[in-house]
Formats: C-alpha cells, sequence, structure tokens
C-alpha cells in the first residue's frame, strides 16, 4: 500500500539557505525515487505544521511521520536532554557527530524512547554558537560583565551567562532584532545562520567565536509510523534517513563555508575575535560547572548522569579520531 | 474543500454567529473532514499555541491604560487643547473633532474604542452648536481611524508579532501617515466648512487660552514621549511599554488627579479581561483556520495566483488594497491579519517591498475598512453613540472615506512616507 | 417563564462572577510582573529569568476563559445586520442551527483540551519547570465555562428574554 510521509521542520523552504530543508529534500529525494511512487515525502517547512511543542506532539500521534526537533523542544518531553547544552563539551563537530553516532547516540535514543515513545532516528546538521554584541570586543570573560545577553527561557543558558559575568535577560525571538537595536539588550548568542534569518548582524558589532553550545537537527519519528511499513519500505526508509544524516552535515558545513560562515559576519561590519586556547578554556572553568549545577538541582541525576556519559564518550571519540591524548 | 469551507464560514457569518465561533466551527469542519488520522486533538493545541505569543499582551495592557485614562478624566483636557488649537475658525468642532483623534491616538490603540469615546463627547455638542447629526458621526467614525495608525497601536502590535516585522519600526512608520491623514481630512473640512457655512462656535463658548490648555494637557502629552522614548532609549520593548503606560496612568490617577479608588481599578481589570476575551478567543480560533489553509497549501495557491497577475509591486498593492478594502468591510481585522497577513507579507517582502511599508499600508487600509459602509464597525458605534440613523452616516460618511482612500493610495505610492521617520531613528 | 428566564440570568450571572474574579487578579499580577521585569532589568542589571513565561500564561488563561465572560454579556464580534433581514420563524431555526454549531465547537475544545492538557502532565514548561498542564488547562476550563455561558444564553434566547450587550468592548465587540 502506499504511504505518506510528512516531514515537519521550522526552518524556511529553501535549500540554498537552510541545511534542514536541503536534508529533507535528499530523504524525500531517496523516498519517491526508490519506492518508485510507492511512498510519497510532504515535506512542511516553516513551521506550518506547528511550534516545536506542537510538532512533538503531532509526531506521537503520527500524524507528522518525520519531525526536524530542536533541544528546546525536546527538552519539554525529555529534559534530561538539557545535558547536550553542557558549554564547551564538544571540540568540533567531527568528534560531536562520532558521539552521537556511536554508543552513546544509542543510550540517548533509548532514554528519548522511554520517556517520549519517539524514536531518534538522526542527529545531523549540527553547528556550533557564536556570541556576538553591540558594546565591546569580547575575549575572555572579564570582557562579559555588566553585559546584558539575551538567551531562550532555559535555565542552563541563563545559568551559563550568568556565570561568565553577564545578566542573562530572556527575550522572545519576535522581539530580539527590536530588543537589541534598541538596546534593551546589548548581546545574544546563537549559530551563525540563525543570527542571519533574524537580521541580528545588523544591529551587532563584535562576535567572539566561543563555539560553546553545539546546537543540531534531531529527527524523530513513532512506532505508529515505523510498525505500519513493510520490509521493503522499512529499507528504504532507513536508507533514506541515513542519506538525509550525512547530507544535513555536508550541508551545514558548505553552507558555513559559502554564506554563513565568520565571513559573513566580517561583510557585515561585525568585528570577529577568535579566543585563544587559554581564553577558551577561562570561558569553560566558569560555564560548565554553572550549568552542571542547574543540571543536578533543577533537572535531575538522569541529567547529571547523561552529561558525564557524554564527556566520557567525547573523550573516548577524540582518541579514537586523533589518537593519543 | 476550499469552497465547502468559504461556504460554511460565508453562511456562518451572515447567520450572525460569533466571528470568534464562525471561523472556529469552519477550522473544526476542515479537520473532521480531512482523511487520514484524526486531526482533531490540534483544536486545542492550535487554541493554546495560537495566543502563546508574549508581545500579544501589549493589547490588554493599551485597553487598560486607555480605560484608566478616560476614568481619571485626563482625556478632557486635549479636547480643550484641541479647542485652544482650533481657535474660532468656521467649522471648529469639526475640526476639533479629528484633533482630539490625534491627541487620542498618543493613548489608545483602537479605532473602535476612539469612535465610542470621542462620539459620546463631540456628536451631542456639534449637534447643539448646528451641526448635521449624521455628519458629525461620520466626523467621528473617519477620524477614528488615525487612533491606530499614530502610535502606540494594538493592530501594529498583533501585525509585527505574527510577521515578525519589528513594532518600535511599525510605531515610528506609523506617525507620519497618521498626521497625513488627520491634515487631509481637516483640509476637507474647512472646504465643507465654506461651502456648508458650517458654525464657527467652540465647545464651551470661550476658549482656554493655548498657553493654559497646553500646560494642563501636558500629562497626558507626556504619555506617548514616555512610551516612545522608553522603547527608541531601550529601556523597555513595545510590550513592556504598554505596561509602562498603565503604571503612568495609574500613578498619574492615584497621586496626582487623586481621582482613583481600588474599587475603580477592579472594574476595569474586569472590562480589560472582557475586551481580551473578545479579541484573544478570534486569534486563538483563527489559528485553526491557518493552519488548516497552511495544510492545504493555500497560502502557496493564493501567492501563485497574485504572482500571476503581475509581479509589478505596485500592480500588488494595488490589488491588495483593493482587496483589503472589501474583505475589511465584513470581517474583523485581527482575524483578517492572522489569516491573510502571512500570506501576503512573505509576497510583498519577496517583491521587494519593504515590510514596514507593507505592515503600514495593511494598518493604514484595514482602519479605514472599519469606516467603510456597508458594514464598518465605526459605523454602527458612531450612529449608536451618536442616536443617528445608520443609512444617514453611512450616506455622509462618504467623501471622507474617499479623502481616506485617496492618502491610502498616496501612502502606497511613495513609500518615503512610512519609511522616513523609522530611517532617521535607524529602525530599518 | 418569567421565572426561569430570572433563574438562569441568575446562575450566569453567578457562574461569571466565580469566572471573572480569578482573572481580574490574574490581570493585575500579568501587569504587575511585566512591570517588575522591566524594573530589574533596566535599573537593577538583574533580568528575571521567568516573568516573561509566567506573564505568558497568565495572558492566555485571561484570554480563552475571559471569552466566556463576554460571551455571557453578548459581545461577541459579530455580524447581525444580514440575519436580521430574514422572518422572524426562519430566523428562530437558524438560530438554533448555529447554537448547536458553537455547541459542537465548544464541546470538542473542553473534551480534547482535557486530553491535551493531560498529555501536557507529561511536559514541562521550559522557564518556570512547571508541568504544561497548568497553562494548557486553560483550553478546557475556557471551553466548559463557555459552554455553560452557552447553554444558559441559548435558553435565554428561546424564552425571548436575552441580555443585551452593555457597551462595546474597546476592539469592537458586540453586535454591529
Ligand atoms: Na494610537
Ligand atoms: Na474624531
Amino acid at each position: 500500500q502506499s504511504v505518506t510521509i510528512v516531514l515537519a521542520h521550522e526552518e524556511p523552504a529553501d535549500a540554498t539557505t537552510s541545511a534542514a530543508h536541503m536534508s529533507a529534500m535528499v530523504f524525500k529525494d531517496i523516498i519517491e525515487t526508490r519506492s518508485n511512487g510507492d511512498m510519497v515525502v510532504d515535506i512542511q517547512a516553516a513551521s506550518t505544521m506547528g511550534n516545536q511543542r506542537e510538532r512533538m506532539e503531532l509526531t506521537q500521534a503520527d500524524i507528522i511521520q518525520v519531525n526536524i526537533a530542536a533541544i528546546g523542544g525536546l527538552a519539554q518531553f525529555y529534559p534530561a536532554i538539557n545535558a547536550i547544552d553542557l558549554p564547551f563539551a564538544f571540540p568540533d563537530e567531527i568528534v560531536a557527530d562520532h558521539v552521537f553516532d556511536g554508543p552513546f547516540g544509542d543510550m540517548l535514543a533509548e532514554n528519548i524512547y522511554a520517556t517520549t515513545d519517539l524514536r531518534l532516528l538522526a542527529v545531523t546538521a549540527g553547528d556550533f554558537y557564536v556570541f556576538t554584541n553591540s558594546t565591546r570586543e569580547v575575549r575572555s570573560p572579564a570582557d562579559m560583565d555588566g553585559l546584558r545577553v539575551r538567551t531562550m527561557s532555559v535555565p542552563s543558558h541563563l545559568a551559563m551567562m550568568n556565570a561568565l559575568g553577564a545578566a542573562a535577560t530572556p527575550v522572545p525571538w519576535d522581539e530580539l532584532y527590536s530588543a537589541l537595536e534598541t538596546g534593551v539588550v546589548d548581546a545574544q548568542h546563537n549559530p551563525i545562520p540563525i543570527v542571519a534569518v533574524g537580521n541580528l548582524q545588523e544591529v551587532q558589532r563584535y562576535a567572539t567565536v566561543t563555539n560553546h553550545l553545539y546546537g543540531a537537527d534531531w529527527w524523530v519519528t513513532s512506532d505508529l509510523f515505523l510498525n505500519n511499513l513493510t520490509a521493503e519500505q522499512m529499507r528504504i526508509f532507513t536508507n533514506a534517513v541515513e542519506a538525509a544524516r550525512t547530507a544535513g552535515r555536508g550541508a551545514k558545513m558548505g553552507l558555513r563555508a559559502t554564506q554563513f560562515g565568520t565571513a559573513f559576519l566580517e561583510e557585515n561590519g561585525i568585528q570577529v575575535y577568535a579566543p585563544t586556547p587559554e581564553e577558551l578554556s577561562q570561558f569553560r572553568d566558569l560555564a560548565a560547572p554553572a550549568v552542571m549545577s542547574v543540571l543536578a538541582d533543577e533537572i535531575g541525576d538522569d541529567a547529571v548522569a547523561l552529561a558525564e556519559a557524554m564527556l566520557d564518550a567525547v573523550a573516548t571519540a577524540e582518541r579514537e579520531i586523533y589518537g593519543a591524548d | 474543500m476550499l469552497w465547502l469551507m468559504v461556504g460554511l464560514f460565508a453562511i456562518l457569518v451572515a447567520l450572525g454567529t460569533p466571528l470568534a465561533f464562525a471561523i472556529g466551527i469552519t477550522g473544526l469542519f476542515a479537520l473532521v473532514q480531512s482523511d487520514g488520522p484524526s486531526l482533531i486533538r490540534l483544536v486545542p493545541m492550535r487554541l493554546f499555541s495560537g495566543i502563546d505569543m508574549f508581545s500579544l499582551m501589549a493589547m490588554p495592557f493599551f485597553i487598560l491604560a486607555g480605560d484608566i485614562m478616560n476614568r481619571i478624566k485626563i482625556t478632557d483636557r486635549l479636547v480643550d487643547l484641541a479647542n485652544a488649537v482650533v481657535g474660532g475658525v468656521r467649522g471648529a468642532l469639526a475640526h476639533v473633532n479629528v484633533l482630539v483623534s490625534v491627541f487620542f491616538a498618543g493613548l489608545t490603540g483602537a479605532a473602535v474604542a476612539d469612535t465610542a469615546a470621542i462620539g459620546r463627547m463631540m456628536i451631542p455638542a456639534m449637534a447643539s452648536q448646528g451641526y448635521n447629526r449624521a455628519f458629525a458621526a461620520a466626523v467621528t467614525a473617519s477620524s477614528s481611524v488615525i487612533g491606530p495608525i499614530i502610535p502606540p497601536s494594538i493592530i501594529m502590535v498583533i501585525y509585527g508579532s505574527l510577521m515578525q516585522v519589528s513594532i518600535a519600526g511599525l510605531f515610528a512608520a506609523g506617525l507620519i501617515p497618521g498626521i497625513l491623514m488627520a491634515l487631509s481630512l481637516m483640509g476637507y473640512i474647512a472646504f465643507r466648512a465654506r461651502r456648508d457655512d458650517l458654525p464657527v462656535a467652540n465647545l464651551r463658548g470661550d476658549v482656554p487660552p493655548l498657553s493654559v490648555a497646553l500646560r494642563r494637557a501636558i500629562i497626558p502629552l507626556m504619555m506617548p514621549v514616555i512610551i516612545l522614548g522608553g522603547i527608541l532609549g531601550g529601556v523597555f520593548t513595545p510590550t513592556e511599554a504598554a505596561a509602562v503606560a498603565v503604571l503612568y496612568a495609574l500613578l498619574v490617577g492615584l497621586f496626582l488627579y487623586r481621582n482613583l479608588g481600588l474599587r475603580d481599578l477592579v472594574t476595569m481589570l474586569y472590562d480589560m479581561v472582557r475586551a481580551s476575551g473578545s479579541v484573544f478567543i478570534i486569534l486563538a480560533a483563527a489559528s485553526i483556520l491557518g493552519w488548516v489553509l497552511a495544510r492545504q497549501g493555500v497560502p502557496q495557491q493564493l501567492a501563485d495566483f497574485l504572482l500571476g497577475i503581475s509581479d509589478d509591486p505596485l500592480i500588488f498593492l494595488f490589488i491588495v488594497t483593493l482587496a483589503l478594502l472589501i474583505i475589511g468591510m465584513f470581517m474583523e481585522m485581527t482575524a483578517i491579519l492572522i489569516i491573510l497577513g502571512p500570506i501576503l507579507h512573505p509576497i510583498a517582502v519577496s517583491l521587494g517591498i519593504d515590510p514596514l511599508h507593507f505592515g503600514i499600508v495593511m494598518v493604514v487600509n484595514l482602519n479605514i475598512a472599519l469606516a467603510t459602509p456597508p458594514l464598518g464597525a465605526c459605523l454602527f458605534v458612531a450612529s449608536s453613540v451618536g442616536k443617528v440613523r445608520f443609512e444617514d452616516v453611512a450616506w455622509r460618511i462618504l467623501p471622507f472615506i474617499l479623502v481616506e482612500i485617496a492618502v491610502l493610495a498616496a501612502i502606497v505610492y511613495v513609500p518615503a512616507i512610512s519609511l522616513t521617520l523609522p530611517r532617521l531613528l535607524g529602525l530599518g | 417563564m418569567k421565572f426561569i428566564a430570572r433563574l438562569l440570568h441568575r446562575i450566569a450571572r453567578l457562574v461569571e462572577t466565580i469566572t471573572a474574579a480569578p482573572l481580574i487578579a490574574a490581570g493585575a499580577v500579568m501587569v504587575g510582573v511585566v512591570l517588575a521585569a522591566t524594573f530589574s532589568r533596566y535599573v537593577l542589571n538583574d533580568p528575571i529569568a521567568w516573568s516573561e513565561e509566567l506573564a505568558r500564561y497568565l495572558m492566555i488563561w485571561i484570554g480563552l476563559v475571559g471569552a466566556s465572560v463576554t460571551l455571557r454579556h453578548g459581545e461577541h464580534i459579530r455580524i447581525t445586520a444580514i440575519s436580521m433581514l430574514l422572518p422572524k420563524p426562519v430566523r428562530v431555526v437558524t438560530d438554533l442551527l448555529v447554537a448547536v454549531a458553537i455547541g459542537w465547537f465548544l464541546w470538542v475544545m473542553t473534551l480534547e483540551g482535557w486530553a491535551a492538557a493531560e498529555r501536557g502532565s507529561r511536559q514541562m514548561s521550559p522557564a518556570l519547570g512547571v508541568s504544561m498542564m497548568w497553562p494548557l488547562l486553560a483550553v478546557p476550563v475556557a471551553g466548559a465555562l463557555m459552554l455553560v455561558q452557552h447553554v444558559i444564553q441559548t435558553l435565554l434566547m428561546l424564552l425571548g428574554a436575552q441580555n443585551q450587550p452593555e457597551h462595546e468592548s474597546p476592539m469592537g465587540g458586540g453586535p454591529v
């Protein structure tokens, strides 16, 4: 029988600027060509199916078959996942990909399934956060003193910025541009493509490439959907997911090299600074313990355990990829 | 399916179903009719998420602030000021009516509320000086559309939140179009004053000297200064500014004029609850319908259709303006914004129209529709508070509407009218 | 008949009072929280993390549940000009049909809203860290209260003893 897969994400329906949409297109192409029209993919971009929380619910109900979630959406259903936002946990995206594809990723998928009934398919299109502000060049935590930094209303993000000496300020996304423009807040942190989506480069002057957080696309589906697939359909589906995972990562790197890297910030008149290893460790020594204690106090032991397992997995991955320490 | 939905909606509205329910029932019907898994669980999800936006809070806040202003009689001083400014020219009270709308515009943000508040005061006053009641009601209804064009403005807050356009930028962009609208209406009134020999007399016989009236009006006039200054100065966001407006009015009433009690506060909060209830349920229900339409690809079809006619921005604006004038006569404007805004706004941007310019065009457009016969809400309110036959007001308002459409055309054709001020302030 | 109408009016008013009192308090808290957050950020340079979320959820409660207050006063925005042209007996039938359709919507809103709130008990709000059930409960509570007011208003309509709306709401409520 023929199968329609609704794939939902929140980025614009434009594969030239969105890695999520590019990976969705790859998924669609493989499913539709390999199944010879037996399976159809209906991509619903730009949050047309609903916001993060709604899309998770609709995926649980099999109204959406594949959802590309962000950590914020997952965290409302599985709070321990905030552990992934332990600052400076990942040295680069190759190590991060290795961690999410390995035993740690499998354990995470099991935990997510146990609390949400959702199957984690892939973690892809990851990107690091930069810190931008309108006031002064930030080289080390000492320069952050007193800056009003916009974060999402996520306790670990707020704690991190406060630990660095800034005043963490929750501002809704739809008010962020004008808040930065008028000076209600001085600073924000996001991956560069998100900076570009919000045109924030117009209202910021300095960027610090701290790479402190790793934001990725989390592909999830439900058993309700998977259990209805025939063996042959399952094979095609798995193939398409694997291809989309590879494509998402490639697309993100390609976008960074061509459109949304630090060059994009510089072209828009932003002064970009890449901290030295010493400066980065100053950031890490303040931020990581603060977030660890938020995980322990506000979320629980499972989050702490997850964070520790993640750090172990990162150390293992670094050894495997780059050799002995 | 789409036509079935349009038909059901039209029948429900025609039968007098409250708009929120007509929208909600149509959306629910479409969800139940769709094949595949049951979509009915979307009803509560959308009702919740449709209004889960911080910036929408400006609406209840501005409603509350305006209510307090009226209760502590701050607004009377603005009427005196308008009197003093206009002096004893021919048609003075008609000019005062327009000017009061301009001054009120700095305090409030909704045209229908302006019509009610100003109409209650001005229409009997004008009638007692020998103006035709229907003419007085027409001046009131047509000039009340200035209220939401000059900041602050509830409809701009909703527009900015839904379309992710700078609310501060929209506020700045509305100021000159609003003043232009007022000047055009006063120009037309001056023409009528000479032709129809309108009365010269003023509101209370003797006009307070401008300096006295100005001094007494400083407190209400400070409010828009504080709101806009605070937003532009980075003290608070536009949403927070609305809460600050409430605080300002409260402080004036409690400590300066001392004519506000705890009982009044409870009554006004109660009015805020009632008013919020009538608007938020529409926004919530419309987001069900918006989901259904997006799922069926209607936005894309409509976009393709519009772009198929022409990809000239001016022609696009012309079509949109015409369509909104017609739709706006029949539908509530927040509902129009929430359903059509997300479709039209991206097209406008893709055609190279400045988002602030397009926002102002839509806001001005929808507000004119509020005063346009046969079904503009301001007309009904003006006829009811002015105690004059609806048909008479509808007839008398036509030349005023033509003036306003001419102003709208100028705003469409000359983007600089909207964009100069926000650019000067560095707001896009 | 008169007695029944009076009783219905009294019930409607009682339900409204019980509904409105907490909403009025919520409105005051909403204003206070936003002002406190502004003060704390701008003057003390010490932003409050949870204020935005708390105020937003209060607003949703006020907006949705407040609609039941609006309903009791017949202030929901609508167009009566066209239906007034219908002959009286036809209008009774169409009014009843409309009432049934509204009842259907409110019924779904209540039942499905309850199911959604129950699902929400396994979800956490990002900033306050409370169960999402509390904010989501606004939908079924609003649906149930509107249903009560709607049934009463429909009965009053059949008895020909319906309230006239008292004043226009600021955004243009009431029949136009
Ligand atoms: Na205004
Ligand atoms: Na006026």
